[in-house]
């Protein structure tokens, strides 16, 4: 196993296990991961276990996130074996072992097993101000950020620090919200991109970017689950997997220090920066995606 | 002449003949209204890259900001005096983005890119006008957006 000059920041939920069982089973490991523990529920802004005093609440806090973040990919493997099965076997096209990967990120997740260090911070979100000194704390270096927000100045500005993030969407083409649907709509096939994060959206400096196989999940005459578990299991396995593939294939060898791999500029007035998919659109792009299946309210 | 495209050009005839008086734009100040009778004007060409900044301007105030008001900034910022765009300007605001929400064939990636980002940007214009009190001609916008949505071609692979 092979550690990386990289800490983790941690946003619980199938992203970051995606990419920490992805690196896993590429025999690679970050030298830290730092889980964000939110003091708060997102939905809400409401305290979590504010009774408890801090050791025991900051684990109750873990605990709660851990079902909420996760809630989708666990209902929706439970209620639909089969679906998850499909999407599994179709997956693994571009990223053999998607099935065990699967398994894995709903297993019993143990962060401890993924990184020389684990640390753990409370926080009311990726604004809040002990985040950038903590991250900092352990001096410079490469940072890969796995979602719970935007990124802005507190953490962006941290000196030394570089994030990297990957995009599910082919730079400098696809910018901004569902970029795996768009990329479908638009393109045809799924595409993801490496960077370092900047101010703008998905404007900074690339690392590395690809085409994917165009996939499709055939449901043949399986039961059809509905639009809204289509939309939540792309992005409980297909979308967090093939960022996976791309951060593990094209990133973690490109070079010895994370924070300093050769890059390319993207010019800002290429390509388009799109928003998040209307429910008609969206379901345009999920009957390009999930082909067949018998919807739950058809004739028997 | 495709079909949508007749449709366009009958609906943007009646929605323009239809609109109220709006104020023109001045230094400081930019009128909504006057950049849809602007956007309007050149439905049919290619958007050039100031349309393309307005185009681009709304789609995000429909999605992001999750509303358009009667001004702005020269440079979209907002005005701490704008008030919600009126109900007769919606249907103008959403045949500018339909209008231009069909690529050709021949239609590169971005053309289509932009084609599809306008469609999705008016189908949330409709959903938010729905709800505006006294938005004119909803029902044949919502039409021809569902037909817009049901004649989407598979993408060429890139």
């Amino acid at each position: 196993m092979k550690t990386l000059e990289l800490t983790v920041l941690a946003h619980e939920g199938p992203q970051v296990r995606a990419y920490l069982g992805r690196m896993r089973q590429a025999g690679y490991r970050p030298s830290r991961i730092l889980l964000m523990v939110y003091s708060q529920t997102p939905a809400s802004g409401k305290p979590v276990g504010r009774w408890l005093p801090g050791g025991l609440r900051r684990r109750y806090a873990e605990r709660v996130q851990d079902m909420v973040q996760n809630f989708w990919p666990t209902r929706i493997r439970r209620a639909h074996p089969e679906f998850v099965e499909i999407m599994a076997g179709e997956i693994d096209r571009i990223s053999p072992g998607a099935a065990e990967l699967i398994d894995e990120m709903l297993g019993n997740f143990a962060y401890e097993r993924y990184a020389e260090r684990v640390d753990r911070v409370l926080v009311r979100n990726l604004r809040d101000e002990a985040l950038g000194p903590t991250l900092a704390s352990r001096g410079p270096g490469a940072v890969l950020f796995t979602g719970g927000g935007i990124l802005r100045a507190n953490l962006l500005d941290q000196p030394g620090l570089r994030f990297l993030h990957v995009h599910p969407g082919f730079l400098p083409r696809v910018r901004g919200g569902d970029g795996l649907l768009w990329s479908t709509l638009v393109r045809g096939r799924p595409g993801a991109s490496c960077f370092y994060m900047a101010g703008g959206i998905d404007t900074g400096e690339l690392i590395a970017t690809e085409n994917f196989p165009a996939l499709q999940f055939d449901l043949g005459d399986r039961a059809r689950p509905d639009r809204q578990t289509l939309y939540r299991a792309l992005f409980s396995f297909y979308d967090p997997i093939l960022r996976a593939e791309l951060l593990v294939r094209r990133v973690l060898g490109a070079g010895e220090d994370l924070a300093a791999l050769p890059t390319e500029t993207q010019d800002p007035s290429e390509g388009i920066t799109y928003h998040f998919l209307h429910p008609a659109l969206q379901a345009s792009a999920l009957a390009r995606i999930f082909r067949g299946g018998t919807p739950a309210d058809a004739p028997q | 002449m495709p079909v949508s495209q007749t449709r366009a050009q009958q609906l943007l005839e009646v929605v323009t003949r239809e609109l109220p008086p709006h104020p023109a734009s001045s230094v400081d100040r930019l009128q909504t209204a006057e950049v849809l009778v602007g956007l309007a004007d050149s439905v049919g060409n290619p958007p050039d890259a100031d349309e393309r900044r307005h185009l681009d301007a709304l789609c995000r105030k429909l999605q992001v900001a999750r509303r358009v008001d009667d001004a702005y900034t020269p440079s979209w910022g907002k005005l701490p005096e704008a008030t919600p765009l009126p109900a007769g300007f919606w249907p103008l605001l959403i045949v500018c983005l339909l209008a231009r929400a069909e690529s050709g064939p021949e239609a590169d990636e971005d053309a289509r890119g932009l084609a599809l980002k306008l469609l999705n940007a008016g189908l949330v214009a409709l959903d938010q006008a729905e709800r505006v009190s006294g938005v004119a001609h909803t029902l044949e916008l919502r039409a021809w957006a569902d037909e817009l949505v049901a004649g989407i071609p598979a993408a060429a692979v890139a």
